[in-house]
């Protein structure tokens, strides 16, 4: 579903375009209305649109020959889905659907590519996000490793808190296992420690973040090294 | 608990995840249960043999189906000195949306969790132990 006048303020890379650039793609957005489970990039096949998140959250998975799947990273309002396109890939082995439903702004990918190829801000913009894509990406190999699951976990609700701008969120036990690497019932016992210190409160996949500085304070470092970053590139 | 006061109930836990064990047996302390920790289903066989009371017998192991866990369970239930009617709670890991949030009373004193919320273990637990302990 579409919808006019498509507010791009609310994706942080369209609001750190400057005017002109932000005119020669604005006729070319289309707000769009995204449900839980929606396929946006299918493997192997070549990508279309580019997306750019307002207040829904997508989740990029890997599949292994046996068909089990694990998360590979998840995209909110801080970026966007279909940096293949821009970087001559095309197309991608991972797919990306919505996890938590909302609002993207939808442009073809060829217009997005046009105007990254004009060397402009949009291509520095686009350049510094995916810099800060494989910084979250190393950081999380690091943290499934090192970091045990309250802190992890803390981490993963306050970066999804981020991506779709709201201290509600989603997320059922399934996806947070996933996303964690961890099990359903790790996952349990750690939702079940941060809601009994009142951080968070938990009931059928709703996760809302009770209190914000107290459940940073709970989050392994990764979370601050990866906003430092983001900020040190995008404030 | 609605036993006499100051009694502990005691939970015999078989957890083979390294990442959930710290963390399932610190919440099983905090909610006041005696926790005997095994760590797969030979370890537990050993040590069951030297447990002389368990009220609650939980377990979770990794890459089995629940019919799988509880097979196991039974086998370490039936090795016990103690009781063996202990009810025996088996947590689910991969399930459909379903049964999420649902705990399936399986034979006469078997269960399976299909954990969906944080509180759900903590209150099946209660549950069985107090209706033992009454």
């Amino acid at each position: 579903m579409s919808q006019s006048r498509p507010v791009p303020n609310d994706n942080r890379l369209l609001a750190h375009l400057p005017g002109e650039e932000l005119e020669l793609l604005r006729p070319h957005m289309e707000q769009v209305q995204l449900a839980h489970g929606d396929l946006i990039i299918k493997p192997h096949v070549p990508i279309k649109d580019i997306y750019f998140p307002l207040t829904c959250l997508f989740s990029m998975v890997t599949t292994m020959e046996d068909g089990s799947t694990v998360e590979s990273g998840s995209i909110g309002r801080e970026g966007m889905a279909g940096t293949p396109v821009l970087l001559d890939a095309a197309e991608t082995t991972m797919p990306t659907f919505t996890q938590i439903p909302g609002e993207a702004i939808r442009i073809k990918a060829a217009t997005v590519k046009e105007v990254y190829e004009q060397g402009g801000a949009l291509k520095k913009i686009i350049n510094r996000y995916i810099h800060t894509v494989i910084v979250v990406s190393s950081q999380s190999t690091a943290c499934n490793r090192l970091h045990h699951i309250e802190a992890r976990l803390a981490r993963w609700l306050l970066m999804s808190s981020d991506g779709v701008g709201s201290c509600e969120v989603n997320l059922t036990h399934e996806y947070l296992a996933v996303m964690l690497g961890v099990r359903r019932a790790g996952v349990s016992e750690a939702a079940a420690k941060l809601q009994e210190k009142n951080l968070i409160r938990y009931n059928r996949g709703n996760v809302t973040i009770l209190e914000r500085e107290a459940l940073e304070a709970a989050a392994c470092e990764c979370y601050h090294v990866v906003n430092a970053e983001y900020e040190r590139l995008f404030s | 608990m609605s036993q006499e006061p100051g009694y502990q109930p005691t939970i015999f836990l078989v957890e083979e995840d390294d990442d959930t064990r710290p963390i399932l047996k610190h919440n099983l302390k905090t909610y006041g249960y005696r926790v005997l920790l095994a760590l797969d289903e030979e370890d537990a066989l050993d040590r069951i043999d030297g447990v002389k009371h368990a009220d609650l017998l939980l377990v979770n192991l990794v890459g089995k189906t629940p019919d799988e866990v509880l097979q196991v369970g039974r086998r370490i239930r039936e090795h016990a000195r103690y009781d063996g009617h202990t009810p025996l709670v088996v947590i689910a890991e991969k399930f459909g949306a379903d049964v999420e949030g649902t705990d399936v009373n399986v034979a006469a004193n078997d269960w399976v969790t299909y954990l969906e919320d944080p509180g759900q273990l903590r209150n099946l637990l209660r549950r069985l132990t107090s209706k033992r302990e009454g």
